[in-house]
């Protein structure tokens, strides 16, 4: 009980059987792990005890970070693989699988990581997370086109949509800050969680991956499941509203999770994943803060203190893009940002948002250089994130106040099951 | 220079080795049993004294084309006299305040103390053309590396410092060569770079055996990394010696950092094999 008590950080783990857990991974016993630890029910009621924190299961049909509740702080990372082996590749996912999968559940990301292995040695966990718990953090794990073009043998099993994206009207994106061959995607509700997850999982990679460029979210702008308060982005407005949520079971069959029947032969191991489609939007917010609010309005189409669809009273109230206005015009402008991204639009296309918050500092020009680093996941990204960006860029009243900086496409595989590791789904 | 890097752990382990009581130094001694790294670290000591000879040999062609005044003949000794230096740069920069007068940068060093050393005299020859104390500079440079010379030839190492040496060789690098700022006037980063590499591979030739029985994968892997990063470096050889730090493209900087950082995860470990009993 006094475990219960002192609550979950990685400290309190190491002690209470992180040893064993290690042992349950090696032996290949899938969920072992949580045995390994005592019980699940033990962590998950501790963990509630403690707070809202819990611990995000690892394994299961689906990945995390997916259509787990949209937590506060994320940090994402695109990498190259810059061996020439594949062994060493996939040798190198066996090892994240089980980091992660340790770091997941509020320990160390190697067994006694942080003084445990005594003084003689570099620590095997970079420390700043000993004293905090799970955090809800979660390690979600995407691969690029490019990892596909032959290198590592992987070139049959590539899913036929993971192709580039094409250019869109207005991208002013920066090579150093697109692409990649891999990607993680870590959330947490502690943003130093999320950093020790990618800063550790990064170190074991050297030599066989290298960072290609990186992002950090501070603030969520979505809401994944129904029991989610609204968020709002940095030009104001609730952001998500609109989006898939967990309890949409039929819409994230549709929308969201590969399908068996969309990748047949050697590309079925992205069966139950996503596509995972990230960019880098700079916002101009000292532009957009001088609009007017009628303004800012007519540009997203909803209003700004309920959310409401303009027309409208409450947020969750439904769209109706025929309402008219007291001068007899369209509420909802016909180049508002709602109006052009709805499925109504758009032949029924749907993705699931899941971006956030950020600022780099400031441009040197006295601006912040800041926006939203947007992350959706979908079925087949050129059937639904490719039409509605098009869209969107030809006629969007938003693209006045913003400009994409930086892109990038992945591939999520399925989650794993008991005992199986992101090296064997991979290679096969 | 990076005083602040290697030179505290280093200096504080030198004392603890002569004193060889109190808690480590029994750890030490015990390491100390093991006649392999017993011969390692004889073996590294004859490496430093070697280049410290030759460190006296090329300083000595260096100040002498200063004082001459042969600006070519002075930029094209100024990398070579370095060479020696770079590769046994943990040992020369834990003795105190000679490291600062001989290497210090100009915006490293402190209030009160005078910018000297074979920095300034790159500033001259590269930017300012040479001053009237440049020869005395030079005389001075001369007399603190016959100094730091004496010392470390009769330096006495603990194995853990050796390990500990490898791995501050590629943070020299990895803090101060790859981002072109050791060598700002001449832009000889490369040089630098390509010894700090050799100084880390002959703590690793020293160690050789003592990996070989305790960690041969490891040794494997620095190995083939070490031939990696070379293969690096060699990209940018050139047939007077390497490409000037500031032609590199952005890519190709990252291309050596890729490598650096995947020589420098096990070459870390290698201490922790080192202290295994
Ligand atoms: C900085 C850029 C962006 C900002 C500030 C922004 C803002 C918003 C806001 C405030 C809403 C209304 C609330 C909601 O339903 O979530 C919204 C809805 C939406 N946005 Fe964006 N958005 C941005 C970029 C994008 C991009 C790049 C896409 C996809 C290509 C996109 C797709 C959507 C969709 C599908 C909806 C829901 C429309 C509906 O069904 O009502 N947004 N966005």
């Amino acid at each position: 009980m006094s475990r219960l008590d002192a609550g979950l950080s990685r400290r309190h783990l190491i002690g209470v059987g992180a040893g064993a857990a290690a042992a349950g991974l090696v032996a290949g016993a899938g969920g072992a792990y949580a045995a390994g630890l005592g019980h699940d029910d033990a962590i998950a009621s501790a963990a509630v005890a403690a707070g809202s924190d819990q611990v995000v299961p690892f394994r299961g049909a689906h990945q995390a970070g997916i259509i787990t509740p949209a937590q506060d702080r994320m940090h994402f990372v695109a990498l190259d693989v810059v061996t020439k082996d594949p062994r060493e590749l996939r040798e190198l996912l066996m090892a994240w699988t089980g980091a992660a999968e340790r770091m997941v559940a509020g320990a160390e990301a190697a067994p006694g990581g942080v003084i445990g292995g005594g003084p003689h040695k570099a620590p095997a966990d970079t420390g700043e997370a000993f004293d905090l718990d799970a955090s809800n953090l979660t390690i979600t794990i995407g691969y690029g086109p490019a990892l596909f073009d032959g290198r590592f043998g992987l070139a049959g099993r590539k899913p036929s949509p993971l192709r580039e994206l094409p250019g869109f009207v207005g991208d002013d994106l920066d090579p150093a800050r697109s692409g990649g061959d891999l990607c993680i995607q870590a959330c947490a509700n502690d943003p130093q969680v999320a950093v020790h997850a990618v800063r550790n999982l990064v170190r074991l990679g050297f030599g066989t991956v290298s960072v290609r460029w990186s992002q950090l979210g501070f603030g969520r702008t979505s809401a994944t499941t129904r029991t989610q308060t609204t968020p709002r982005n940095l030009f104001g407005f609730k952001d998500g509203t609109a989006n898939i949520r967990a309890e949409d079971t039929e819409a994230l069959d549709r929308h969201v999770w590969v399908q068996p029947a969309d990748v047949t032969g050697s590309a079925a191991w992205l069966a139950g994943g996503s596509y995972l489609v990230a960019r880098r939007i700079r916002m101009h917010v000292e532009v957009w803060d001088r609009s007017t609010l009628q303004e800012q309005q007519d540009v997203i189409g909803r209003d700004k203190g309920e959310g409401a669809p303009l027309g409208q009273q409450s947020e969750l109230d439904p769209v109706d893009f025929d309402a008219k206005g007291a001068d007899g015009r369209p509420a909802i402008p016909m180049d508002a940002h709602v109006r052009l991204a709805h499925e109504s639009r758009l032949g029924g296309i749907r993705i699931l948002r899941r971006g956030y918050n950020f600022t780099d500092g400031s441009d040197g020009l006295g601006h912040l250089d800041a926006g939203l680093f947007f992350v959706a996941f979908m079925r087949d990204p050129h059937e639904q994130f490719v039409p509605m960006q098009r869209a969107l860029a030809a006629r969007d009243a938003l693209s006045e106040y913003i400009e994409h900086t930086g892109s990038g496409l992945f591939a999520c595989p399925p989650g794993l099951d008991d005992g199986d590791d992101w090296g064997r789904q991979l290679f096969g | 220079m990076r005083t602040s890097l290697v030179p505290a752990a280093l200096g504080a382990a030198l004392v603890l080795a002569t004193a060889a009581c109190g808690s480590s130094g029994d750890d030490r001694a015990v390491q100390a049993l093991d006649p392999r790294t017993t011969a390692a670290v004889e073996q590294y000591e004859g490496f430093v004294s070697e280049q410290a000879d030759q460190l006296l040999e090329r300083t000595t062609t260096f100040v002498t084309a200063v004082k001459a005044r042969e600006v070519e003949a002075a930029k094209a000794a100024y990398p070579l006299a370095r060479g020696p230096w770079e590769r046994i740069e943990p040992v020369a920069e834990s003795f105190g305040d000679l490291d600062p007068r001989i290497d210090g940068r100009e915006d490293v060093v402190e209030d009160g103390q005078e910018f000297t050393g074979f920095h300034r005299l790159e500033k001259d020859l590269w930017v300012d053309g040479l001053q009237p104390d440049s020869a005395a500079v030079a005389d001075r440079l001369l007399a603190d590396v016959v100094e730091i010379v004496a010392r470390a030839k009769a330096v006495e190492l603990a194995p853990d410092q050796l390990a500990g040496g490898a791995k501050g060789l590629l943070d020299e690098v990895a803090t101060g060569k790859i981002t072109g700022e050791e060598d700002r006037y001449s832009h000889t980063d490369l040089y630098d770079f390509d010894e700090n590499v050799k100084g880390s591979k002959a703590v690793v030739d020293a160690l050789r055996p003592v990996l070989q029985e305790r960690d041969p994968q490891l040794l494997t892997e620095v190995d083939a990394r070490f031939a990696a990063l070379d293969a690096e470096l060699e990209k940018h050889r050139t047939d007077k010696g390497f490409a000037l730090y500031t032609s590199l493209s952005k890519d190709e900087v990252k291309e050596l950092s890729v490598a650096l950082d995947a020589l420098s995860e096990p070459i870390a470990r290698v201490s922790g094999v080192v202290a295994a009993k």
